[in-house]
Parts: structure tokens; sequence; C-alpha cells
């Protein structure tokens, strides 16, 4: 489905991202992982648009997206959650949810189902709709993220460190959310540090060192392979 | 107690036309992080757009009104899309101070263009409608005033209510808010800031068109509001839309019990201490929050 | 310079040359000062004199103002104010207390330095466009009170102010504005080189950064706002005892946007680019006055905007582009001529 072909990626003239290549196919969960400043957020940037590649190819359903401005790239279907969240601190939890549909505002029988879904995912922000999205905890300011990433009814879900600052009860939740995404078939790219979570949910991996990919596989295979285990897992 | 009505409903009358004005500059602010030293002369187009329409051209008064009002938002447009988005490709460190270099430069060519081209004349129009609205026994409220309060409680009314109830709304002040994440969303930020311009320009123009019969257009009509709406944005804190109508009543009212107790030179020094009084000890602003 | 030329050059000199450079009397701006002190021998116009010392004031007005935007890149909107602060300190201590003008100079520069520092600590901790609004707030109630307080300032009828010097021409006064103008511009770029200077100039860059290496962003600011205001005042005394009236206007905002303008135009990357372009500009638009006098503006707001968006270096960029042309020329004449022998 999404097809990301030697992308690479500068600021300015610092190269941090060198002939990255990754494939997600429709329904899939794969994960992105690698220590901290390989360029995993990065990546997604410049998936998302947020950042213009020097060269490469990324490609959703054969159309391509390398170039296009984050707005165009959201519209067409792939959805950044952002490790900074970006939410609109000023204004209520509702209101976030129903921009992250904006691609869609004109069909309110669909946003309408989206708000649906997005709070039947996370009852926490149905008890909180006018809430201003600034006043809330850590997590529910992450769950709000990931609801108004989903409100798009995205084709690929990019997410970036989705456990970063949480308490562990919380991780836990939050993953579940996105086996939970992934089992009603949407497909997620997913940036983590936690290494043996991801891989455990993920079916296929990428590893990310220096702007390189280092190694590819099952994740199972990678879980099992001794690089990951010695550089990530600690074993 | 004639004197306290007299004052309040003319310091309605000012607020109102403050709130106009304060409410489109501070909106700019917050999502295009410009601050538009040429505020005032989209007041001047507007006033200048309703003189002709009205009084060359002899449109009814609420047509000559929208023309104003239309006028200034199309110059604004036409501004955003030429000198801002120039500014924005060519540099973006420092916007701020450019952008806002860049408003007093198209401040001094609106201004001394109508100057060169109109002269320094005034061009007003003595009234839309005669008569007045006898409120209190020795207060009589004229016609052209009352429907210049009117129009500005409709342009603030119709301001909130856009930007509060409708998607589109939202996304404006979704940019204010986290550029980012309007972009991720799906939001085209030129077009925002385009509408947003727009929109400021619309009501400032719209101040300017409605108050014609009261303060003829001039080359530097402008001032006094551009003035008074940083007085008031400043006031309320930047960026802050619905502040800044509080703010404009407030400094409206200040204004004229300051002018009946003091006399007109010292409305601007009573309101200004006020201010700069209220910004030591909070400058964030009323409804600030930094 | 060759090494042979260089040997040329007595020890004495070379320690002058440097010295001179630390204030950033380097040989161009030098010349262009010489050139300035020498150019009234050639005029004999009354009228050319007399623009000329406006836009010796107007163009040190300029380099002030430039010295708080370019370094701390904070726009003191109530400059003229601190103009008008002191043009009425030293017109009202010579009206009724009979002071001296040349004592008014410093009068004036010290209200407005204090102003100028009550302003800055109260303001600059804060958002620059919180300064330059209260700024521009302090400058717009002085200018009212000064028009209010008929009494003592006469407001707009204008206070009549005791000229500096006892003359018919602006001559005499084109000696006096020349040293100012050259006083202000070595004490600003001697700042400006100064480790003040680079503190400053780091914070405009990345506050963050400068205050990790253990500058006090804040206290810099004041600095460089003080001594700005300061200057302002000084001038604003010349031109109260040169133009010999004072009304509220000097403290208008156009007052300010016209220098801001000057300032810019002239240039962002060079102290000297506002000096220059007021002493272009000024006596150009007096020419122009023959179409029509509001031109001017429109044209200071073309000028500005292109420099804005098109050529940020302005004044300053053109000069220093023609000036590596020259060298450039001159290099190849005399490659020519070596290889001729």
């Amino acid at each position: 489905m999404l097809e990301i072909t030697n992308v690479n990626a500068a600021y300015g003239h610092l190269q941090v991202l060198w002939d990255v290549s990754m494939t997600v196919p429709e329904g899939g969960f794969i994960a992105l992982i690698g220590p901290n400043g390989a360029g995993k957020t990065t990546t997604l940037n410049t998936i998302a648009g947020l950042i213009r590649p020097s060269s490469g190819e990324i490609e959703l359903m054969d159309v391509p997206l390398a170039g296009l401005p984050a707005y165009e790239v959201s519209q067409m279907g792939v959805s950044l959650v952002p490790q900074d969240l970006n939410l609109f601190a000023g204004m209520s939890v509702i209101d976030n949810l129903i921009l992250g549909a904006y691609a869609n505002r004109r069909d309110k029988q669909k946003v309408s189902q989206s708000l649906d879904f997005v709070f039947d995912l996370f009852p926490v922000l149905a008890d909180r709709k006018k809430q201003l999205a600034g006043t809330l905890s850590g997590g529910e300011r992450k769950m709000l993220a990931l609801g108004r990433g989903l409100m798009a009814e995205p084709k690929v879900l990019l997410v970036d460190e989705p456990s970063l600052g949480l308490a562990p009860l919380l991780v836990k939740a939050v993953f579940e959310a996105l086996q939970e995404l992934n089992r009603r078939g949407i497909t997620i790219l997913l940036v983590e540090q936690n290494v043996r979570a991801t891989l455990q949910m993920a079916q296929y991996g990428y590893v990310l060192e220096q702007g390189h990919i280092v190694l590819q596989g099952n994740s199972s295979d990678l879980l099992e392979g001794t690089h990951v285990r010695e550089a990530y897992l600690g074993v | 107690m004639d004197t306290i009505f007299d004052m309040l409903f003319i310091g309605l009358l000012r607020g109102g036309l403050y709130a106009l004005m304060a409410s489109g500059l501070t909106l700019v602010l917050g999502v295009m992080n410009i601050s538009n030293f040429a505020h005032g002369e989209l007041y001047m187009v507007g006033g200048y757009a309703a003189y002709f329409a009205g009084s060359v051209f002899g449109l009814h008064p609420l047509l000559a009104i929208l023309v104003g009002a239309l006028a200034a938002s199309a110059t604004g447009v036409l501004v955003e899309r030429t000198a801002f988005r120039a500014l924005r490709t060519m540099s973006r460190d420092k916007w701020l101070t450019n952008s806002f270099l860049l408003t007093v430069g198209i401040s001094f060519i609106l201004q001394y263009s109508a100057f060169v081209i109109w002269g320094p004349t005034y061009k007003g129009v003595p009234s839309y409608w005669e008569g007045f609205i006898p409120l209190t026994p020795t207060f009589r409220l004229p016609l052209d005033r009352a429907f210049a309060f009117v129009a500005a409680v409709v342009g603030v009314s119709a301001l909130w209510f856009f930007l509060t109830k409708t998607v589109t709304g939202k996304a404006i002040r979704s940019v204010s808010e986290d550029e980012t994440g309007a972009m991720l969303v799906g939001i085209n930020i030129r077009k925002m800031h385009t509408l947003t311009f727009a929109l400021s320009c619309l009501l400032a123009g719209l101040a300017g068109a409605s108050l014609l019969p009261i303060a003829p257009a001039h080359p530097f009509v402008g001032l006094g509001p551009l003035f008074k709406s940083y007085f008031v944005v400043i006031l309320a804190g930047f960026g802050n839309v619905m502040g800044s109508v509080v703010g404009a009543f407030v400094i409206g009212l200040l204004e004229t019990i300051t002018y009946y107790n003091l006399g007109a030179g010292w409305q601007n020094v009573a309101s200004l201490i006020v201010i700069m009084l209220v910004l030591l000890l909070k400058p964030a602003g009323l409804f600030g929050s930094e | 310079m060759s090494n042979s030329e260089r040997k040329s050059i007595n020890p004495l000199m070379m320690s002058v040359m440097i010295r001179l450079r630390s204030v950033g009397l380097s040989p161009p701006t030098l010349s262009f000062f010489v050139i300035l002190a020498i150019l009234p021998l050639f005029i004999r116009s009354e009228y050319t004199l007399r623009l000329l010392v406006v836009g010796l004031l107007l163009g040190s007005q300029a380099m002030a103002f430039s010295f708080t935007l370019s370094s701390i890149d904070i726009i003191n909107f109530g400059f003229a104010a601190f103009c008008g602060v002191g043009a009425y300190t030293s017109a009202l201590l010579a009206i009724n207390l009979g002071i001296s003008p040349w004592i008014g100079f410093i009068a004036g520069a010290i209200v407005a330095a204090v102003l100028g520092l009550g302003v800055g600590v109260l303001t600059l901790r804060l958002r620059g466009l919180f300064a330059a609004c209260m700024a521009w707030f302090l400058g717009l109630t002085l200018q009212s009170l000064a028009a209010v307080l008929v009494d003592l300032t006469r407001g707009y009828l204008g206070l009549p102010v005791p000229f500096l010097l006892d003359v018919a021409s602006s001559r005499p006064y084109y000696y006096i504005i020349l040293p100012i103008a050259i006083l202000t511009y070595v004490v600003l770029q001697g700042l400006d080189q100064s480790n003040i200077g680079l503190a400053c100039r780091a914070i405009g860059q990345n506050t963050e950064a400068a205050k990790a290496s253990g500058v006090n962003p804040t206290k810099y600011k004041v600095i460089n706002f003080t001594v700005s205001c300061a200057l302002a005042g000084v001038l604003g005394v010349f031109h109260a005892h040169f133009v010999g009236v004072l009304t509220p206007e000097i403290m208008a905002t156009t007052h300010t946007t016209e220098v801001l303008a000057l300032a810019y135009i002239g240039g962002r990357t060079s102290l000297w680019g506002g000096l220059l372009a007021a002493l272009v500009i000024i006596p150009v638009f007096e020419y122009l006055r023959s179409i029509v006098m509001e031109v001017r503006f429109i044209i200071y707001g073309l000028l500005l905007i292109s420099v804005m968006i098109f050529y940020p270096e302005g004044l300053t960029g053109l000069v220093r582009a023609a000036g590596r042309l020259a060298v450039k020329l001159i290099g190849k004449w005399r490659q020519g001529t070596g290889a001729q022998k």
C-alpha cells in the first residue's frame, strides 16, 4: 500500500536519511525501530509531507506522495500522529476531533461515524468532550492525538513514539488500542523505542540506524536475531 | 443622570467600533503572526469606497456599506497574495518584525496614494439615514450612529459564530493554535491565511463604511482607529478575539468617561496610562495566557 | 598589500589604523566622513546645506534606531518620543531656567536615557512585540501630554526655542551635526564590536543559546535600548535648537516610521546604511517637491517593501557590491599595467 523507495532527506546540508526503503502492505502493522537520533521521526515526517525528500519515491497505492505538502498528503489518506502530538490546546476535545476529519468535513455522516468510532475506542475522551485539550492529562492527550489521527479514516496511520512519557499502564492501553485498530483493518506504521513490545505487536520490522536501514524482517525473526537482541534488548 | 446615559451610550458606540477593528487585528496576529500596521488603511478604503458607492454612484446606504466592506476585503486579499506571500517565500526568519515592516510600507503607500489621488479633502456624506431615536428625554441617538452600532454588533457576532460554530472557522483557529497540527489534519494553511486576512479587512472596511457620516473619508482617517485597535489588542492579550471585544468596550467607555470629565485631549492619555498599568501587572493582557 | 608595501608603513600608522578600525573607522568609512567634512566647501546654496543638516540629523537617528533593530531585533516604536523628550527637556530648561543648549544636550540625553532604561527594564524581558507596543504607547502618551499641557509646552502652537548659534546660515550647524553623527557612529560601532555587541547579536540570533552560554539577555537588551534612547535624546536636542520651534509633532509616530524606513532602506547589515540612505533620500525628496510632496511617502513605502522582499541588504548591499566591483576592476587594471612591464 505504502511504498518508500530510496528516500534521502536532509535538514539543510545535513543529510539525515540515506536510501531508506520500506514497504507497508495493506492491513499491515509495521515497526520502525532504532536508537535515538537515527532518523525515525524524520522518516515519518518525510512520508507525511512535513519534510521534502531530496530524492526517492513515496507512493500510496501507486500514487506519488513525495514533494506534496503535508495537507495534501493528509487528504490522500496518510495520517501522522506526531511525537509532539501537535494538539490544538486551546480548543475542546470534540473540536480537535472534528478538525481531525477536516478532509471529510462535507460528509456529516462520515464525521459522525468517525466520532462514534473514536469515542468507542477511547471512552475517556467521550467524558471530556468539552474540555480544552491543553488541560487533559498526558495519557488523555495521547489518546486524543490518536483519535484525531483516526477521524479522517486514514488509509495509513503513522504513529511516532506513542509510549513516550506514559506510565506503563497507559502504555499498555495505547498499545492495545493500536492492536485493536489493526485488527479492524487499519494499516499502521509504528515508530517506537519500546522494541520488545513493538515487535510483538507488529508483523514486520525495519531497523534504522544513523539514517540507514540496517536490518529488516519478520518481527519474530528480528526478535530472535542477534543484532536486535544485543543492541536493543540488552541480551 | 442624563450624563451617565449619554456617556454609556456613546461609550458603547465607540466600543462597538473598536470591537470591529480590534477583533480583526488580533485575529490576524494570532493566526498569521502578523502585526498589521496598515489595518487603519483598510478602514480608510472602506470609507472611500462607501463614499463613492453612496455619494457618487448613488447606491442605497446599505449597499454602499457593503461595497465598502468588500472593497477593503479585496484590498486585503490583494496585499496578502502579493506582498505577504512574496515575503514568506523570501525569508521566514524574524517573521514578526519583517511582516510588520512590510505593513508599515503598505500603510505609507495606501495613505499617500489616497492623498495623491483624492487630495486631503474630506469625502463624506451628511448622513445615511436622517432622524433620531429618542432614548431618554434629553438624549437623542442619531440613526446613523445607531446603525453603525448595529453593524458592529452584527459584524462581531457573525465573526464569533463563524469562528466557534463552523468548521472553517475552527480550522482558522487551529492554525493559530498549532500550525503543524493543522497541516496534518489536511488544512491548507495558505488558504486559511488569505481567508483570515480577508475577514479582518472586511470588518475594518465595514467600520469605515458604516461610520462615513460621522467620520468622513480622508487619507489619514485610519490612524485613529489603528491606534485604538492596538490599544485594545494589547490590553486584551494578543490573539484573543473575544477578549478584544470586551477590551474594546472597556476602552470605549473609559475614553468617553475621560472625555466628559477631563476633555478631549486627555482621552488617549487616560486610556494609555490604564493600559500600561494593566500590562505592567499582567503583561499577557487582561485575557491573555502567557 | 604586498610585503614590500607593508614594510613601508610605519608601526605608528599601523596602530592608529587598527585603533580606528576597532571603532568602525575603516579606510572606506573614514573617507566617507572626510568627504562629508569637506562637502560644504563646494556648496553655496543655503537650501542644500539645510537639507544636508536634516539628512545628517535623520540619518543619525536612523543609526541609533538601527542599533536596536539589527542586533536585538526590537523595534523601538516610540523612538520619536525619546527624541522629543530630549528636545523638550533642553528647550524647557533653556526657556525657563536659562540653561545653555550645550548643557541641554547632556540633560536631554540623561532624561531620554532614564526613560529608555525604565521602559527597557519593564518590557524587554518579554516578547519583542510587547516591548515595541509599550514603547509606542509611551510615545503616544508623551505626545498627548505635550499637546495637552499647553501652559508648559504651548502644545501644537509651537514652543519657540532658543537657537544653538546666533547665525543665519546652516553652515555652522552642519559642522555641529556632523561630529554628532560621527560620534554616534563611533559609539554604536564601538559597542557593537565590543563584548556587549557580541552578546546582543547572540541574543538577537538565538536567545536560548545565548542564555545557555551564560549571557543574561535582558541585561544586554536593556543596555542596547538605553544607549539608543540616549542618542535619540541628544539628536532631539539638536532638532529643537536648530529648528527653533518645537511641537508635539516631533514625537509623532510618522517620525518614527520615517526613521525606520531610512534605517531599513539603508540596510540591516551595516550601521552607516541609514546615514547614507538619509543623505541620499532627503535631498532627492526635496527636489521631488516640484511633482507632489506626498509622493515621497509612497516611494518610502515602495522602497521599504522592495528592500524587505527583494534586497534585504538595502543601500549597504549596493555600496558593498559597487566596492567589490571597483576593487576587481582596479585589480585587473593593475595586472594589465604590471604585465606590460
